[in-house]
């Protein structure tokens, strides 16, 4: 059985490994310390030996890794969630955008079409008056109100759809900034942070 | 990165290790890591070398999952950590080999060599 200096000397190996994971370490001081005594019963061998041929046999590559794959493991139902939600708010960030679109260009072209009704309107009230002269004043006043109301009533409506637009606009932006650039960011960092660590 | 160390692929070997931890568990009582890596390595008269990078990561695992329990105890001057069954773990060791059973028989079925069989 190895003293309790030489199991520390373990603890700390793995520790300086970068091991966080109590469990884990628990787990791996057991387990080297199983390796040290049965190569040291075997054969005339001292501790440090035979520590470090445990260590190439468990830890042959790269120790940490082990933690790495634990995180891996256990965490892996909780990033499937975030990547579903994150996939979610993406989609829903580009509907709303669309939405978004449509309705800034509905506003644009209900402008467009209420400049054709008004033109119409001018051009009938232009046939009427040459057609009717002697009522020219009083029919003008109607064709103005006429023209006004029209007017009004568009741009109400534009400015209605403009404001549904820019409300799109908002949500998409919040979706996109709030779920799915965390989360590439998130995964791009922890992409980059594992192949610096292998490195 | 998982490995393994045997005379098989570490392909081969990746999907069965849950199996292989649940069935020697369902056999003994409680196992610590280095016991479940010996107790494999004995069985399969050395041709599966569980490795620590694999074990540990799906020991721990099932342990989250529900499917293990632990138990420390203090051994000389370290924890030693026994791994045992659930409740729900027994129950998946049944359906655990039976998929590993069927698995067999489509194997037998694609390369037709001599079934072997699952205790």
């Amino acid at each position: 059985m190895i003293n309790a200096i030489q199991t520390q000397q373990i603890r700390s190996y793995l520790l300086q490994q970068g091991f966080t994971n109590t469990e884990l370490i628990d787990d791996l001081v057991d387990h080297l310390s199983c390796e040290v005594e049965i190569l040291l019963e075997d054969g005339q061998i001292d501790f440090t030996s035979a520590f470090s041929t445990a260590k190439e046999k468990v830890m042959p590559d790269y120790a940490i890794q082990i933690e790495n794959d634990l995180k891996f493991l256990t965490t892996k139902k909780y990033n499937t969630m975030i990547k579903k939600l994150a996939f979610i708010g993406g989609y829903a960030s580009v509907v709303c955008l669309c939405l978004s679109i449509l309705f800034f260009s509905q506003s644009l072209l209900g402008s467009k079409g209420s400049d054709f009704k008004m033109q119409a309107i001018q051009a009938e009230k232009y046939s009427y008056n040459l057609n009717n002269p002697e009522k020219y004043e009083v029919d003008s006043k109607e064709f103005s109100n006429k023209l006004s109301s029209i007017r009004f009533n568009t741009a109400i409506e534009s400015s209605k759809k403009f404001d549904l637009a820019e409300t799109f606009l908002l949500i998409s932006v919040i979706l996109f900034a709030s779920l799915y650039l965390p989360y590439q960011f998130y995964s791009k960092y922890q992409r980059s942070e594992e192949s610096l660590q292998q490195a | 990165m998982m490995y393994y160390c045997s005379m098989y692929s570490r392909e081969l070997l990746k999907g069965i290790l849950k199996p292989i931890i649940l069935k020697l568990l369902s056999e003994e009582e409680r196992m610590y890591g280095y016991e479940i890596v010996q107790k494999v390595k004995e069985k399969t008269e050395g041709r599966i070398l569980i490795k620590e990078g694999s074990l540990y990561p799906t020991l721990h695992a099932l342990t989250k999952e529900g499917f293990l329990t632990t138990e420390s105890e203090l051994v000389g001057n370290r924890t030693r950590k026994y791994y045992s069954l659930t409740q729900k773990g027994t129950g998946l060791v049944a359906p655990a080999m039976q998929e590993l059973s069927d698995f067999q028989s489509t194997l037998y079925l694609l390369f037709g060599k001599q079934k072997p069989a699952v205790s």
